[in-house]
């Protein structure tokens, strides 16, 4: 399992994070919701410690990798062991999309055999010669997808991909998702779609101004405790 | 015409000499900035904000205050003086403009390193790429687009600067030019040599600069 605990986490004296506490555990999909600018990405950026947290602990296992009371022991994160889709996406401009894929894959020497099938089902292939910078938003979330899917990580966290996807390609992702996660992947999803979220998500954190105000399975968003989650669900 | 080809015959050795002493001590600036302007360009980057990286914007500050001729003239006359010692005046001319080469590369090359978005760096690292991967197969590649039209640009501005060290006793191009001159005074012809050479140097880069940036450096932006 991965977790963070009572991740606390400012920018230049600004509260980001209020001690927030979430778990992303093997073969289930997390999902994070939430308005913009509440913390989504913050929390993905200290669970995968690309960001150090001011305060808190985040594990993996039985691994303490971050602990601001114990700084001198911390670790790096195997990184692609846990790795992230950011939202920005990221994707390297001098290679093709193909080279993006593949480089890292090379670089680990890690088994490229599902590459045709993920290709395929993502319906990446006519763009692989292409630059990032040729391709539209909706293909360079899928290239950025694969990437990070191919190098089979334990932990996966996605942070608003499916934002400039079409409803036909958020169903093709949702179903890779979903037999990532019956594979034994842990996924954490930032998302605001709600509809995408319940319809894969095995458990729920709501945020908002930096803080989880709910937790639980898909029934707290059927029957939402706090008049903030209402609110939210009902503009949704 | 047929007077400009005949001064340049009459005088080929005196035009020869100061064609090997600029050639030579350009070769000499050039690889001296590149090298070690690109090293220092890394080093200052990396540690920007530590006493090393205030000392080189100190020194880089100063250096682009000072005129090339001032700087010269500086390390020519007083200093040797003030220190009693005799240097060769092609040794002074090379460490000069030397200095001021490596200075100017490596704030392009430092500038080129700290305007890399984090994002790719962070992209690389959640992929599991080494630094070294990084380096060599992202950085560089993303730095040189960047970097090869200016460098080249500074490159050509030290040749233009090299003619200053005729100026402390460099027998170079621009001296033997004077030197033809005060003996057959045909200045029209002389300095039309000297131009047609800087351009035959000058053209070359130019056009050097544009094929690396076509070749090197796509358009990234979003179509």
């Amino acid at each position: 399992m991965l977790s963070g605990k009572e991740i606390y986490f400012e920018i230049n004296g600004f509260e980001i994070l209020k001690k927030v506490s979430l778990e992303v555990k093997p073969s289930t999909i997390s999902c994070l919701i939430g308005p913009s600018g509440s913390g989504k990405s913050s929390i993905i950026n200290c669970l995968s410690l690309l960001s150090l947290p001011k305060e808190g602990i985040v594990r993996m296992g039985n691994i303490i990798y971050f602990d601001d009371k114990n700084k001198e022991n911390n670790l790096k994160l195997p990184y692609p062991d846990v790795t992230v889709v950011f939202q920005g996406l990221f994707l390297f401009p001098h290679l093709t999309n193909e080279r993006n894929i593949l480089l890292p894959l090379q670089e680990l020497q890690k088994d490229t055999s599902r590459f045709d099938e993920l290709i395929d089902k993502l319906k990446i292939r006519d763009i692989l010669k292409k630059y990032p910078n040729e391709c539209s938003g909706g293909e360079r979330q899928r290239v950025a997808l694969a990437r990070q899917i191919l190098l089979r990580p334990k932990y996966l966290l996605l942070d608003e991909v499916t934002s400039a996807l079409d409803i036909e390609t958020i169903q093709i992702v949702s179903s890779i998702l979903l037999e990532l996660k019956n594979k034994g992947m842990g996924i954490l999803l930032a998302t605001h779609m709600i509809n995408l979220a319940k319809s894969i998500g095995d458990y729920f954190y709501f945020i908002d101004q930096g803080r989880i105000i709910e937790t639980g399975d898909i029934q707290f968003l059927n029957t939402p405790k706090t008049e903030r989650l209402k609110e939210f669900l009902h503009f949704s | 015409m047929s007077n400009f080809f005949e001064i340049l015959v009459t005088y080929k050795e005196g035009f020869l000499l100061g064609l090997k002493v600029t050639l030579e001590l350009c070769l000499l600036v050039w690889s001296i900035g590149i090298i070690l302007g690109s090293l220092l360009g890394v080093l200052s980057a990396k540690y920007d904000k530590s006493f090393f990286g205030d000392m080189t914007k100190t020194v880089s500050m100063l250096i682009s205050g000072v005129p090339v001729i001032v700087f010269l003239y500086w390390l020519y006359y007083p200093l040797q003086q003030q220190l009693n010692i005799d240097i060769p005046p092609f040794n002074i001319a090379v460490f000069a403009l030397s200095f001021v080469n490596i200075s100017m590369v490596a704030d392009l090359v430092k500038n080129a390193i700290k305007e890399l978005p984090n994002q790719y760096y962070l992209s690389a690292k959640v992929s599991g790429l080494s630094s070294k991967t990084f380096l060599i197969k992202i950085q560089i590649p993303l730095i040189f687009k960047q970097l090869v039209g200016p460098v080249l640009l500074v490159q050509i501005t030290m040749l233009h600067s090299s003619i200053f060290a005729s100026l402390i006793n460099v027998d170079d191009i621009f001296r033997q030019i004077q030197r033809i001159n005060a003996i057959v005074y045909k200045p029209i012809e002389l300095y039309t040599a000297l131009a047609l050479f800087f351009i035959t140097i000058t053209t070359p880069l130019t056009l050097l600069a544009k094929y690396l940036k076509k070749k090197y450096a796509r358009d990234y932006s979003e179509r």
